[in-house]
């Protein structure tokens, strides 16, 4: 089965009209968040990948073609300029780098992978961010309802501490909780090839506002009720909080590493 | 009591009504904070200089304070505080009617006929949180009352009000809570179908800290009481746990400018030609 990660937004939240990277390459313990990504999947056994590129494509591209050398023990003939790689890289993944425009809203970059995903069922997320959900229990999920779409419901990491007022005193300074908000989109998909009847070839279209809404009008739409870990990297705040799981050993979204 | 030089508001407090009172009193912004949010490890510029319009964000908050009369400001620098300071030399060498004071740290601003602010640039520490910064503002706020607030947003908050608010209750400290901006995306669910994508409704909504602080010197025990836990973490709790802290609710315009998308909805707002919080037109 196909993952799409759609990896070409120009990423409006992380990052400074001044950036030199687009958002999934933005490292978490040394590896781009798109690394950890695709560990994720293939961990589940999802290991062909189909990556949408947009804004500074290129530079993911470059990672990709360098990665097998760079991460792999190397001999150089400087006089020939043979390059012999002692091992493969350790990882069975097929990747499908497409560019999909650089200006490109989600729902037309997922349309113009169409005929790359063919008629099959795929899964889909964006490339910046990473959780803990179990994708065989997703699959399983979406497999049973029949409907075209599965997306996985997550409780948001608050953006802001709350207050605890009485009477205009401050009772309380709370910390950031998880949430006191409701359930929102936090990608890991199931699609069905349906879905592409949803998503017009005209103008640019972002698949969170018609497609989606529309599937949901429709009763097409699921959701996946992920109640652990995920995070998403909007922000360097985010990236810190991730950073600090990972150098402290135990990053809840390493599945790769937990026992079975 | 000095008279500032151009500023005066209705004194709102109990000394009676429709007195007029000149406005010296410090305004602390600060601005020396590395930008946890916006801004990646690459970015060239601290926050505060972040622009909407074509003008800093630190622009748009003095252009507020001075709406109400406040013209002394106390700008803690740290990250990139040269280009702050340079911003406003600049602004200053770029035209003639300007001076500037021998105090090397003291920059008498004067942009405009409408505008004359003075402004205190004191470095803080480029790691300083907070709570340092803070404290080490201590020796340049005497013993008088004084606001505070950093660049992290705009609003159209009435200072006259907030003011009175805080004069009226008599504790040490007035913070503006606020509700935080709207986020769509919200899933409603039945039975595992999302039947609609909808907007969080106002009555789920808790307020937040929107900074625009009064704040009297008696603070500063709880600052250094707790000068290594952040002002939010440390000092405010504590505040609030001696029932020193009061909440002015502010209902209308309040965005922070915490990440891009902020600045691009801060920036449409400008653009549309009325925005919000530009009160000075």
């Amino acid at each position: 089965m196909y993952v799409v990660i759609l990896a070409g937004g120009v990423g409006t939240r992380l990052v400074e009209e001044t950036e030199i990277k687009p958002k999934p390459m933005v490292e978490i313990g040394g590896k781009p968040i798109l690394w950890h990504i695709l560990k994720h999947y293939s961990h589940y056994g999802f290991k062909d990948f189909i990556i949408a590129l947009g804004y500074k494509g290129e530079y993911i591209k470059k990672y990709f073609m360098d990665y097998a050398h760079l991460s792999t023990d190397i001999t150089i003939n400087m006089k020939t300029g043979h390059v012999k790689k002692k091992n493969g890289s350790d990882e069975d993944w097929n990747i499908q780098l497409i560019d999909t425009g650089i200006d490109s809203l989600t729902g037309t970059r997922i349309k113009k992978l169409q005929p790359y995903i063919g008629d099959e069922t795929f899964m889909m997320t964006w490339g910046d961010g990473v959780s803990d959900v179990d994708l065989n229990d997703l699959l399983a999920f979406h497999i049973s309802h029949g409907k075209l779409a599965t997306l996985t419901a997550v409780h948001p990491p608050a953006r802001f501490g709350h207050l605890d007022i009485h009477n205009n005193q401050v009772k309380e300074f709370s910390e950031k909780p998880q949430t006191k908000e409701g359930l929102i989109n936090g990608a890991f998909f199931v699609l069905e090839p349906g879905i592409f009847d949803y998503i017009s070839d005209e103008g640019n279209i972002q698949w969170e506002r018609g497609p989606m809404q529309n599937l949901a009008k429709d009763g097409q739409l699921m959701a996946y009720v992920h109640e652990s870990f995920w995070q998403c990297m909007d922000t360097l705040r985010d990236k810190r909080v991730l950073e600090d799981l990972w150098a402290a050993g135990n990053a809840p979204w390493k599945v790769w590493e937990h026992k079975k | 009591m000095r008279h500032g030089k151009s500023g005066s508001i209705k004194n709102e407090n109990t000394n009676g009504e429709g007195e007029d009172v000149s406005v010296d009193m410090n305004v602390v912004i600060l601005a020396g904070g590395v930008g946890t949010r916006l801004v990646e490890e690459t970015e060239i510029k601290p926050k505060p200089m972040v622009e909407i319009g074509g003008k800093p964000i630190l622009w748009h908050i003095l252009k507020h304070y001075s709406h109400y009369g406040y013209q002394n400001f106390i700008i803690a620098l740290g990250y990139k505080g040269e280009h702050i300071k340079k911003y406003f030399i600049d602004g200053i060498a770029s035209n003639a009617d300007h001076t500037i004071t021998s105090k090397t740290d003291y920059v008498k601003n004067k942009n405009s006929a409408d505008e004359e602010w003075n402004l205190q640039f004191i470095d803080t520490g480029i790691d300083s949180i907070k709570t340092t910064r803070i404290k080490k503002l201590q020796p340049y706020l005497s013993k008088e009352t004084f606001m505070m607030t950093w660049c992290d947003g705009v609003s159209d908050i009435n200072l006259d009000k907030l003011l009175a608010f805080h004069r009226s209750h008599g504790k040490l400290a007035t913070l503006t809570a606020v509700y935080p901006p709207k986020r769509f995306g919200h899933l409603i669910i039945h039975g595992n179908q999302i039947t609609d994508i909808q907007q969080l409704p106002e009555t789920n909504r808790y307020r937040i800290d929107g900074a625009y602080f009064v704040l009297e010197p008696g603070i500063f025990d709880y600052v250094s009481d707790d000068c290594n836990i952040e002002w939010e973490n440390g000092p405010l709790r504590n505040l609030a746990k001696d029932r020193q802290l009061m909440a002015y609710k502010h209902d209308k315009f309040w965005q922070c400018m915490d990440t891009l998308k902020d600045k691009i909805v801060l920036e449409n707002y400008w653009n549309s030609g009325n925005p919000p919080w530009k009160i000075w037109e």
